[in-house]
């Protein structure tokens, strides 16, 4: 690469990173108005870390206790060694009110019908509640990390992460859709699949919560955060579960939403 | 970067291993998936990593990275896999065509003649997929690193123990190869 290509490649790179100094970002803005080549480079690039990000979909949320050792002379190290993280994080879990009987006194599922128990599965992950699922997008400043620019994209990114096609047509009247943010498998609203859309009403911007149904009721709805600020509403439709998070007192997004029943299903 | 780090002169407990291991999971994976180009592979390395460190606890120093620590770990066993699927295809090469790679089916390219995205979303994530896979490991890894573990440059160079400007320019050339690839009109670069 020619120090001129390294020069184009490094601001890229930090504009798509988020950490572009204030002189990068002017520059950026110059080169994208002005140069049409470095335009097409960067849309590129874009595209190609929307496509990583995709193929790199969040691994599964395995708990660490169930890690399977090796056989041999260590298995027997590693099993009591899983054994005993499991003892703690049914400790961690109790404290943070993940398990019947906690301390954290956790609410339930919002809005109608809550999930069912957890059926003593010990997650390893702090699950986040409503009102930090809520509060996480607006520290986000509701900004996604990909869209879908079309009703068919929405249908097959909805189907690809849950296996259930969904629908929230753009054209819906008094909704705007913003965009897909990816699950932290580290922070997962419901499981590590769950998908995070961003919407704007006429009322404000609400988040709306994806996933299957059956993940829900293992991991025993979404607790509220008993904040008075946020409503969560819950809807079940077709194997999949939708929660829409808003400061309004009455949902206005998830009951648009168009699911198929599945074949599976009958 | 300087984390767990649960006091001078104690081990490492196994909840304490937990949390952090948690904590830097994506590292590790992408770590994994950018030595194997296996994504699912790079779950099972991750998963066999942490079950070899439990065993290893008392070697790790309290005063040193558990991210570092963690990390070499999880190199070592994805290079192991890495050699021990090389020997097993004699042509490591071929991967693509042996069903290796089930999530990468090549498709048409999504590029049009003037260098517009065609609106076919999946098969430009296939020519992605294997525009990673042509990567050299160490250059997936860093990319990886960087897109979708979000480290900087000093977190990666940490991570691979590499030197940061390496780091750097793997991440830069991996980025400029890749949208060569995708155009159809690679260069030959040269590798640092």
């Amino acid at each position: 690469m020619t120090p001129h290509d390294e020069h184009h490649e490094r601001l890229i790179d930090a504009i798509l990173a988020g950490d572009a100094s204030p002189a990068d970002r002017a520059e950026f803005d110059r080169l994208m108005r002005d140069n049409a080549d470095f335009r097409a480079e960067f849309e590129l690039a874009r595209k190609i870390d929307d496509s990583i990000a995709r193929w790199s979909d969040p691994p599964a949320a395995a708990p660490i206790a169930s890690i399977a050792p090796k056989p041999a002379r260590r298995a027997l190290l590693a099993i009591a060694a899983a054994l005993a993280l499991v003892g703690a994080a049914a400790v961690i879990a109790w404290q943070a009110g993940l398990l019947p009987g906690g301390a954290g006194g956790a609410g339930g599922g919002g809005g109608s019908g809550g999930g069912g128990s957890n059926g003593g599965v010990v997650s390893p992950y702090a699950r986040l509640n409503a009102e930090q699922i809520y509060r996480d997008a607006q520290a986000a400043r509701f900004i996604p990390e990909w869209r879908c620019e079309t009703d068919a994209e929405f249908v097959k990114a909805v189907q690809g992460k849950t296996g259930r096609a969904a629908l929230l047509p753009l054209t819906t009247p008094g909704i705007e859709i913003v965009g897909w943010k990816y699950s932290d498998a580290t922070k997962p609203a419901i499981s590590s699949s769950s998908m995070w859309l961003f919407v704007r009403t006429s009322a404000g911007p609400a988040v709306v919560i994806v996933d299957r149904l059956d993940k829900d009721q293992r991991a025993g709805g979404l607790a509220t955060g008993g904040s008075p600020d946020f409503h969560a509403f819950r809807r079940e439709i077709n194997g999949l579960v939708l929660y829409e998070i808003t400061p309004e007192p009455a949902p206005s997004v998830i009951d648009h939403f168009v699911v198929p029943p599945s074949p599976d299903d009958t | 970067m300087r984390d767990g780090m649960p006091g001078r002169g104690t081990t490492l407990s196994p909840e304490s291993f937990a949390a952090r291991f948690q904590q830097h999971k994506k590292l590790f994976w992408a770590i994994a998936a950018g030595i194997t180009a296996n994504r699912h592979a790079a779950e099972d390395i991750v998963q066999e990593s942490a079950a070899t460190a439990l065993t290893k606890l008392a070697d790790f120093n309290p005063d040193s990275s558990f991210s570092a620590w963690m990390s070499q770990i999880v190199r070592f066993t994805a290079l192991n896999h890495a050699r021990t699927t090389t020997r097993r295809n004699t042509h490591a090469t071929a991967d693509l065509d042996k069903g290796a790679h089930p999530e990468i089916v090549v498709r048409p390219n999504p590029i049009t003649p003037r260098g517009e995205l065609a609106p076919d979303q999946p098969a430009f994530d296939d020519h992605v997929a294997a525009a990673l896979d042509d990567l050299e490991p160490p250059a997936r890894a860093c990319l990886l690193l960087r897109t979708v573990a979000g480290l900087s440059y000093k977190e990666i160079a940490s991570a691979m123990d590499l030197p940061e400007g390496t780091a750097m320019s793997h991440v830069h050339r991996a980025r400029k190869r890749m949208r060569d690839t995708l155009r159809g009109n690679r260069e030959e670069v040269s590798r640092p």
